[in-house]
């Protein structure tokens, strides 16, 4: 379900312009990424309330926090990294934003381990998990 | 078993009172039946009369008017202490002979005001071009 949430929120991504986009599941390593601005999307959090059955269907409702961070290639300046978000991102959050999913906070931090810059964007969302029953 | 997960999309709903629109974020509503009842010799209860008391809808939202940004008060107000009688239109139910029974507005320094408004309504039916 996890991975169902991650790859829902990278096709936005995808729609929006942004590539290079990974799950925060395939585990590749940073060389094989690539060289230049990549986005890794991963669930920070995840909060499910009690279900709701129909005769066929169970429904979880769940509150999650959506976590994009965007790794800028080496040498890039915040003012490139904002542009960025900008131009690709925003528009993917804003076809989210809605009483359910909203963004949260932009944080941008430099990585020493790798010496690039990385954002970090959270998002909380909230949705639903249906499940078809098997047996009623 | 298959399982789907994915986000939900849920949008405020503009609901228009006296040309203010309120983004209804919370609505609620709450229909009741008077009932009297009278004790019998025996000590058991009898329902004597009883009738079904108006809905009571309550609309609980956000307002954002940069011209008049406390315009709603004074319409409210007005639609409060004249009595007037409106329509409200709700995701595909329509509310007639809806009267003002009391309101809230709160200025919190913010870009707009959270507004909550409850009426009585006479009745209700599905909207027709929903």
């Amino acid at each position: 379900m996890l991975r169902q949430l991650m790859e829902e929120a990278a096709s936005r991504l995808r729609e929006s312009g942004t590539t290079h986009v990974y799950s925060a599941f395939d585990a590749v390593d940073i060389q094989k990424k690539t060289r230049s601005i990549f986005t890794v999307i991963d669930v920070s959090s995840f909060e499910s309330s009690t279900p709701i059955y129909s005769l066929t269907t169970a429904y979880l409702p769940f509150k999650a926090e959506l976590l994009f961070r965007v790794t800028a290639p080496e040498c890039w300046t915040m003012e490139q990294l904002y542009e960025y978000f900008d131009q690709y991102i925003a528009p993917a959050v804003e076809t989210m934003s809605d009483m359910n999913c909203s963004l949260r906070s932009i944080t941008l931090k430099p990585d020493s381990n790798i010496n690039r810059l990385v954002m970090n964007v959270r998002i909380s969302a909230g949705g639903v998990i249906k499940t078809e029953r098997s047996t009623i | 078993m298959s399982s789907v997960t994915e986000l939900t999309k849920r949008e405020a709903v503009p609901v228009v009172f006296s040309g203010y629109t309120l983004w209804c974020e919370s609505f609620r509503a709450e229909e009741t039946r008077a009932v009297s009842e009278k004790a019998t010799v025996d000590g058991k209860g009898l329902v004597t009369n009883s009738f079904p008391k108006l809905m009571k809808l309550t609309f609980c939202g956000r307002i954002c008017d940069e011209t008049a940004p406390l315009g709603f008060v004074t319409a409210a107000s007005g639609m409060l202490r004249n009595g007037t009688v409106f329509a409200v239109n709700y995701r595909g139910l329509s509310f007639t002979g809806c009267r003002v029974q009391s309101f809230k507005a709160e200025d919190k320094s913010e870009a707009f005001i959270y507004a909550e408004i409850s009426v009585l309504s006479s009745s209700v039916s599905e909207e027709e071009n929903a």
